[in-house]
């Protein structure tokens, strides 16, 4: 049923990115035959990326490419952007992974600690904690922790994605902001479950401060959570473009943004096409978690 | 329903004591109060800024290359020995201006986008959440970062990609005011008394949606630094030669080794910024928005 | 008959920042072993304070308990800490609440949550508990009990929720049941379902219930004995019979009055004009004074004290004078 909703949610933005490279002010066809090139050159180059062909055509060859994985050639390199892309997604996979891993286990610890001690210092320091993440430029802190961790005390490597070590600083500054807003969301979805009437009736039983929190009020509280962290995926996946230039990590940020000096059109478009579906995509599968969660949705 | 959304928008006295009960509760909290306090210095020196730099913020100095803090540059100075405090003091009325226009269109076309969506409902509005669900499939940056690889970097285009991300919430948030006032009692009372849709929209649900939008406003300006200066950072914005802050961190990042002060405080000033930006919309969202509180 | 409960001198308030608003002012009663003890009282009278001082489950509530006692069983429970007054909250004292939709968690099934009480007052292991749970339910009428094991509280009625509750509470065997207010959210019918279900397990466990309510009506089906209470102080005490047969306060005659009687045909409901006080401004002398149709100038300056009069204990003037008058003619 969600997967119904979801396709024509899929052709639009297809079509909408399919759409960029014909908004792009220039001519693709000159870009790909290069600056000094014939006409009749440019004519052939017109014809291989099929612009000559109407509209409509243009993007039923462009979606039947997609199936395939055909996501056309780099103007810079002429290789194939699926496999541009495939050498550099698992490093920016694995970045992000972690990223959001840390982000969600510190986020949820700080925001319950905060909620339990609510109006308390581990209360004050958690939020305290959550603003600045929520208002720290992530590539000033990658920069910051480069200078302190690399270069002062030679921890880390600078940059990368050589070895594990070299995940560590990225995903920092990656998660940093996100883990701030989890930690924020976990606390006041929390403060609001600990009001409820079934934990009155919880702690009438006899149950301690910890199966409270952990037993009865968190199960309640994930639901916004995991909508927010859902949410705030797509920050993460925008941050990945900024903290990667800023450790040189080869993934697919930097090769964004290298792609966009270059004017490298295709790659720029099956990019923002990927980033697109990632975003899409996760948010897909918290709509499924939401539904393990909360009993009402599953059964009505 | 609280008092604040129930209040008649006719009645002017109140409105105007409520002004001063906004100002008092701002000044009760001290983090609020703060950061108020930081935002008006910020907008002092984005209007006067450039008259009162200590230095030339765009004259080299080739003699005083990457000189660490010291009493004559409190900041230091970059690799063109030029006066970072002076440049960071120049350069907030270049980042001030260019959030605060970039949240500002976003949320003029999308607040009128909500309001025209949640008022008349029906084909438009599902024509215009469509629109929404859309751009919301982007990541914000992402988004931007495409905006600008179409249009060609520079602030100008800055602008228009942020304020671009920025129309859907603020569509989505004013729906959902204009959903729930809609339906209240005076409006109806209004529509039977033959007040035109026109008059009903910006006399009687524009002013209930006031106070969530100039919540949000405030918050997305932090936001919005944050996503100008990355632009910048990534060379996507500013031109490198103005002194716009994450531009002059884009600059700084080759020194990082050498002279940390020239990443160190104009990143600084960014983070204080939307600092402040956040804590004193979270304020105000406590004080406008009671629902919301914790 | 043992005393189960006793309550010396009770004194629950809310403490603000600059001063203390009492709401439970020193009240003092007590309760047999098997019996149904009501409390009545209109809201705000500090009945359900009183309740809450009792479990000990005020700070949800920012409220505390000034001074006073609570024996149960010779323990004063005011005296525990914390860790201690958890073993005996759902094992002694249990308590069932008045909104039976939001007092069990939504997102956890019935056997979880009826499993997680017995799991951590018994010696049961996880089979014995689930098999435990299922007759508990059982016993409170639920039919299908084992199938609502694993159902969630949103696919059961009101009236289903409120008796896994009740089956909850009551699984580890308390000798005292305090029950709040526990059928005002039903509607009449499943009302009278479960008040007999209360008396029923009443009986067969011959545990000591505390039965609070708004609704005399209810207390004349259930209780033995009733407490009145207003504006945190208990105004009225007496056996049900003698109670309803007699009643002394003008504030119970008032609530009495406004019980509407099947089968009479009556013009309106009367009702006491006025409210409760409010608890930063409590009258002096009388508190019920200011709504008293008996009121005389005694009541405005000196507060009343108890007087016994036909077997029931009444805080007012009037029987003041009775008293007065007998001792006279002696």
């Amino acid at each position: 049923m969600r997967i119904l909703n979801l396709i024509p949610l899929l052709i639009i933005v297809s079509f909408v990115v399919f759409m960029f490279v014909h908004i792009i002010p220039g001519d693709p066809a000159r870009l790909l035959a290069g600056q000094d090139a014939t006409r009749e050159e440019v004519e052939l180059a017109r014809s291989v990326l099929n612009l000559d062909k109407p509209l409509l055509q243009q993007y039923f060859i462009y979606m039947s490419g997609l199936f395939v994985g055909d996501l056309g050639f780099s103007i810079k390199s002429g290789a194939s952007v699926a496999q541009i892309i495939s050498d550099r997604i698992l490093p920016s996979l694995g970045l992000t992974f972690a990223s959001i891993v840390w982000a969600t286990v510190v986020g949820m610890l700080i925001g319950i600690l905060s909620a339990t001690f609510r109006n308390r210092w581990p209360d004050q320091l958690g939020m305290l904690t959550a603003i600045s993440g929520i208002s720290l430029p992530n590539f000033w802190v990658g920069l910051v922790i480069i200078q302190i961790f690399s270069v002062q005390l030679g921890w880390f490597p600078t940059g990368g994605a050589g070895s594990w070590q070299s995940y560590i600083m990225p995903s920092f500054a990656l998660g940093a902001g996100i883990m701030a807003i989890i930690a924020r969301f976990t606390r006041s979805s929390l403060v609001e479950s600990l009001k409820q009437d079934y934990i009155r009736t919880g702690r009438s039983k006899g149950l301690g401060k910890g199966s409270i929190v952990f037993g009865h009020a968190l199960k309640n509280s994930l639901i916004p959570v995991i909508t927010v962290t859902g949410l705030q995926f797509g920050f993460l996946l925008g941050g990945s473009v900024v903290v990667e230039t800023v450790f040189s990590f080869p993934g697919l940020g930097t090769l964004l943004i290298d792609s966009i000096q270059f004017r490298d059109y295709p790659v720029i478009q099956a990019l923002i096409l990927l980033f697109a579906l990632q975003f899409i995509l996760v948010n897909f599968i918290v709509d499924i978690i939401y539904g393990f969660v909360n009993p009402k949705i599953r059964y009505d | 329903m609280n008092t604040v959304t129930m209040e008649s928008p006719k009645d002017l006295p109140k409105r105007k004591s409520r002004m001063q009960k906004i100002v008092k509760e701002i000044t009760r909290k001290k983090v609020t109060l703060i950061s108020s306090i930081f935002i008006m210095i910020l907008i002092i020196a984005a209007i006067i800024g450039p008259w009162i730099t200590p230095y030339n913020p765009a004259a080299p100095d080739y003699s005083n290359i990457l000189s660490p803090p010291s009493l004559a540059h409190i900041f230091g100075t970059d690799a063109y020995g030029r006066d970072i405090f002076s440049r960071i003091l120049a350069g907030t009325q270049i980042s001030l201006s260019v959030s605060v226009s970039a949240v500002l269109i976003g949320a003029v076309i999308g607040t009128i986008l909500g309001l025209v969506s949640g008022f008349f409902g029906k084909l438009v509005d599902k024509l215009i959440m469509r629109v929404c669900d859309v751009l919301f499939a982007f990541p914000d940056i992402i988004l931007a970062i495409g905006i600008v690889a179409i249009l060609g970097p520079g602030l100008r285009n800055v602008v228009i990609a942020v304020a671009f991300f920025s129309v859907p919430s603020f569509a989505r948030l004013v729906r959902g005011t204009t959903l729930e006032v809609k339906e209240q009692l005076f409006v109806e009372s209004a529509r039977s008394m033959g007040a035109s849709r026109r008059r009903i929209i910006f006399k009687h649900i524009f002013p209930e949606t006031l106070p969530s939008i100039m919540v949000y406003f405030t918050m997305s300006i932090g936001t919005t630094i944050l996503a100008a200066a990355s632009l910048s950072f990534l060379g996507l914005g500013a031109d490198p030669s103005t002194p716009d802050w994450g531009a002059m961190l884009s600059t700084s990042r080759d020194y990082i080794g050498s002279a940390f002060h020239v990443v160190f405080f104009p990143g600084l000033i960014i983070f204080l910024t939307v600092l402040s930006f956040n804590v004193f919309g979270d304020g105000l969202r406590e004080i406008l928005d009671p629902k919301l509180k914790d | 008959m043992a005393k189960l409960l006793e309550v010396n001198n009770l004194q629950t308030g809310f403490k603000n920042s600059n001063d203390t608003l009492k709401v439970v002012r020193g009240i003092d009663f007590h309760l047999e072993e098997g019996e149904i003890l009501g409390i009545v009282g209109e809201s705000g009278s500090g009945k359900s304070v009183t309740a809450l001082s009792i479990m000990r489950l005020l700070h949800d509530t920012p409220g505390e308990i000034l001074s006073g006692e609570v024996n149960y069983k010779g323990t004063d429970l005011t005296k525990l800490t914390e860790k201690q007054m958890r073993k005996y909250r759902g094992k002694e004292v249990s308590m069932i609440f008045q909104e039976p939709m939001t007092t069990l968690n939504p997102v956890l099934k019935i056997g979880r949550q009826m499993k997680e009480v017995i799991l951590l007052h018994t010696e049961l292991n996880r089979k014995q508990a689930h098999q435990h749970a299922v007759e508990t339910l059982e016993s409170v009428g639920i039919p299908r009990a084992k199938d609502i094991m694993n159902e969630y509280p949103h696919q059961l009625s009101g009236g289903m929720r409120q008796r896994v509750v009740i089956a909850m509470q009551i699984s580890c065997n308390p000798s005292l049941l305090i029950a709040d207010e526990p059928t005002t959210a039903l509607d009449v019918t499943i009302q009278k379902q479960i008040l007999k279900l209360l008396k029923d397990i009443q009986k067969k466990t011959g545990m000591g219930i505390i039965f609070i309510t708004h609704d005399l009506g209810v207390v004349s089906k259930i209780c033995d004995r009733v407490n009145v209470m207003y504006a945190g102080e208990i105004v009225e005490s007496a056996e049900t019979r003698d109670l309803f047969n007699h009643p002394k306060h003008p504030y119970t005659k008032g609530l009495i009055e406004s019980i509407p009687k099947l089968g009479h045909n009556q013009e309106r409901l009367s009702s006491i004009p006025g409210t409760v006080p409010n608890l930063n401004d409590m009258p002096k002398g009388c508190t019920f004074s200011p709504r008293c149709n008996f009121v005389m100038d005694r009541c405005h300056a000196e507060h009343p004290d108890f007087y016994e009069t036909d077997n029931i204990s009444c805080r007012c003037f009037l029987y003041d004078q009775i008293a007065e008058e007998r001792m006279s003619h002696v």
